[in-house]
């Protein structure tokens, strides 16, 4: 299993902290997209490894047009020589409409369409095919040698897609490299539902499952003490509480017969009630999400429970030692 | 007068380009959106140098929503510590909608309005107004912390436009820090076209001449010796005709009263007759464009024809002794 670590957006950091991920033994380097440019930190992190994978986790796909993603996309796999996964995700309707100004319709239908624009003009620059893309959402049927990247050695940038519902996983599985699965996702939601979206989708594809990764970021309740396990805990079941307040996450809470607590949870976010909220959030529910425990036990509970699914992860462990934190990722990767 | 460089796109290049043009006394680095995206050297620019001014001239405007847009624009002043200018320019329609798929309107109106909502956003992270930005074009009213920058050092880049005829040079006026005139223009066409267009925009927004930095980059043909010259003459004919086949750019020719030329070059292009159309353009069209002469008389021609309106220049020297280069720039420095 590749686990994956997180840099932040402060350019003048990023190079030391891609260099001590990558030593560590991490496989990949994630950037999220929040109130920054998501690309930018992995091109100082591509110049300062030689090893990892460098992931948007996620960029905001509908803020963009396929073009201009699949240029950054070029440019970053050149540049780190292949390493690049773009890494994308829809966001929700009103930040992409009244934020980013940019349409949006059918998420998983546009998202399909979206990354397909984006192989047609790869396979123009890549593979000299026509460029004649004629979607509903998008049209690219413009493309001259002027425009035409030369450095071509590294070709496209894998294109990894984060799904939570079914109809977004299913589009992941067909026309995607991988999926990122949301943090707040059970077990058995995992093998209820996305298995089987993925599934359809690698069928309508023709794809087989060994050709695609999952991405899932387990929560992980962990301490060197009682007293930070008891803190973890606290902080894990508030964050929770706070996406089990999303209308659109209920399947997720109905996989584990608790879906009356999304609600609940949406009630009382709109109070501002967040401690409150986490407090709901039980022992056996946090068990769902969470694998909980010493730092030693953490590998051996991820592989026991998601082994068999998942390819690679994302940890922070920030709350442990740096020497717990280097054994549990070489644990994961060795295995 | 300011001089720039181009630097090219291959970014592992661009850390020795960036240094040599530092060392060599340019004032900054600019990058062209062509093949590649023109942000990321950008960012190695910032990195490898101290003092260098980093630009886009251009980046395509209407490829991006004007929240892409004042984000790159904060993350790359900020990392660069105020050393950003974003350069703008509108493409033409077909890139627009046929290679971005992208929205094309009114050219002028929709650059106004784009520059007007980046102004909004920052002045909302910056200033902390609120974000109501309700245009024809664009629409920015939802903004929240978690999408505020919180590195705030160094405000917004400068923004300037690319501008061509006199209604988007009225907007650059008007809404922008700065113009880049086309490098095929003529000091006619400059001088009864872009500056009494300037002017009005600066009058509409109450500005004033020195608040606006006019960039123009004539064509140079020299060279340390006659097969120097001659290639370099060559190039600068073929450009040039390139250029005035263009139909929008009819007026330039007509401000020097060979606006028939335009027709025919039209003609040919559409023949792919590029080679031969270069010799369309006599030493008297050539002299209108280009300042052509010894290495040594360069500057202080360009001085004394374009002194009075530019501010800064990025003209390329075709010469292949850098103490000539380096010469040429120091004059233009200090004139």
């Amino acid at each position: 299993m590749k686990v994956d670590g997180g840099v932040g957006w402060e350019l003048d950091k990023v190079g030391a902290q891609a260099r001590e991920l990558e030593d560590m033994g991490y496989s990949g380097i994630l950037t999220a997209e929040t109130a920054h440019d998501p690309f930018f930190p992995l091109l100082v992190a591509a110049q300062n490894t030689s090893k990892v994978d460098l992931m948007t986790s996620i960029a905001v796909a509908f803020a963009r047009t396929p073009m201009v993603l699949a240029n950054i996309g070029h440019d970053l796999n050149a540049a780190s020589k292949g390493r690049f996964i773009l890494g994308l995700g829809s966001q929700i309707k009103p930040h992409i409409t009244k934020r980013f100004s940019m349409p949006w319709s059918d998420p998983a239908a546009r998202m399909r369409e979206f990354i397909l624009a984006m192989r047609a003009i790869w396979a123009s620059w890549h593979e000299g095919k026509p460029l004649e893309f004629a979607g509903k959402y998008y049209t690219h049927t413009l493309m001259t040698p002027f425009f035409t990247p030369t450095d071509n050695e590294y070709g496209a940038p894998r294109v990894f897609l984060a799904a939570v519902g079914p109809l977004m996983t299913e589009v992941a599985g067909e026309v995607a490299d991988g999926v990122i699965i949301h943090a707040f996702t059970t077990e058995k939601y995992l093998r209820e539902t996305t298995l089987p979206a993925l599934e359809r989708g690698f069928a309508k594809a023709g794809k087989k499952r060994e050709d695609f990764e999952i991405s899932y970021p387990v929560f992980v309740v962990t301490g060197s003490n009682e007293q930070e396990l008891a803190a973890a805990r606290t902080a894990t079941r508030k964050q929770i509480a706070f996406y089990g307040s999303t209308p659109a996450y209920k399947p997720v809470l109905d996989s584990i017969g608790a879906g009356e607590l999304q609600a609940e949870l949406n009630k009382m976010s709109k109070q501002g009630r967040w401690d409150a909220m986490g407090e709901l959030i039980t022992d056996d529910i946090l068990r769902e999400f969470a694998v909980d425990g010493e730092p030693a036990s953490i590998p051996g509970q991820i592989k026991a429970r998601y082994g068999d699914m998942i390819d690679r992860t994302s940890a922070a462990y920030a709350n442990i030692a740096k020497a717990d934190r280097v054994k549990i990722i070489n644990e994961l990767t060795a295995a | 007068m300011k001089v720039d460089v181009s630097i090219g796109h291959q970014l592992e290049r661009v850390a020795d380009s960036v240094r040599a043009a530092e060392a060599a006394g340019y004032d900054g680095v600019r990058t062209a959106e062509m093949n590649h995206d023109p942000f990321l050297p950008l960012l190695l620019a910032a990195e490898h140098s101290e003092r260098l001014e980093i630009s886009t001239s251009i980046a395509v405007a209407f490829a991006r929503s004007p929240m892409i847009l004042a984000n790159l624009g904060h993350d790359l002043n900020a990392y660069s510590k105020g050393r950003f200018t974003l350069g703008l320019g509108s493409q033409i329609k077909p890139h627009i909608t046929k290679r971005f798929s992208m929205p094309w309107g009114a050219p002028a109106a929709q650059m106004r309005e784009l520059v007007l909502a980046m102004r909004a956003i920052w002045a909302n992270w910056y200033e902390g107004e609120p974000l109501q930005f309700v245009g024809k074009h664009y629409t920015h009213t939802l903004m929240t912390p978690a999408f505020t920058p919180e590195n705030k050092d160094y405000g917004p880049p400068r923004v300037v436009l690319a501008a061509v005829g006199p209604h988007m040079t009225e907007v650059a006026g008007e809404v922008a820090d700065g113009m880049i005139i086309h490098p095929f223009s003529t000091v006619p066409y400059i001088e009864q076209v872009t500056l009494p267009a300037i002017e009005r925009g600066l009058a509409r927004a109450g500005r004033r001449r020195e608040d606006f930095e006019i960039s123009y980059s004539n064509f140079v043909v020299t060279g340390r010796d006659e097969a120097e010259f001659e290639a370099s003459k060559r190039a600068a004919r073929e450009r040039i005709a390139f250029y005035g086949s263009t139909p929008a750019y009819k007026g330039v020719l007509e401000s020097i009263g060979v606006g028939e030329l335009q027709g025919e070059l039209n003609t040919m292009s559409k023949q792919g007759r590029w080679k031969e159309m270069g010799t369309l353009i006599g030493d008297d069209v050539l002299a209108e464009f280009a300042v052509v002469g010894e290495p040594g008389q360069i500057a202080a021609e360009m001085l004394r024809r374009y002194g009075a309106f530019t501010d800064r220049t990025s003209a390329s020297f075709p010469v292949s002794d850098d103490g000539q280069r380096r010469e040429i720039i120091a004059a233009l420095r200090a004139g």
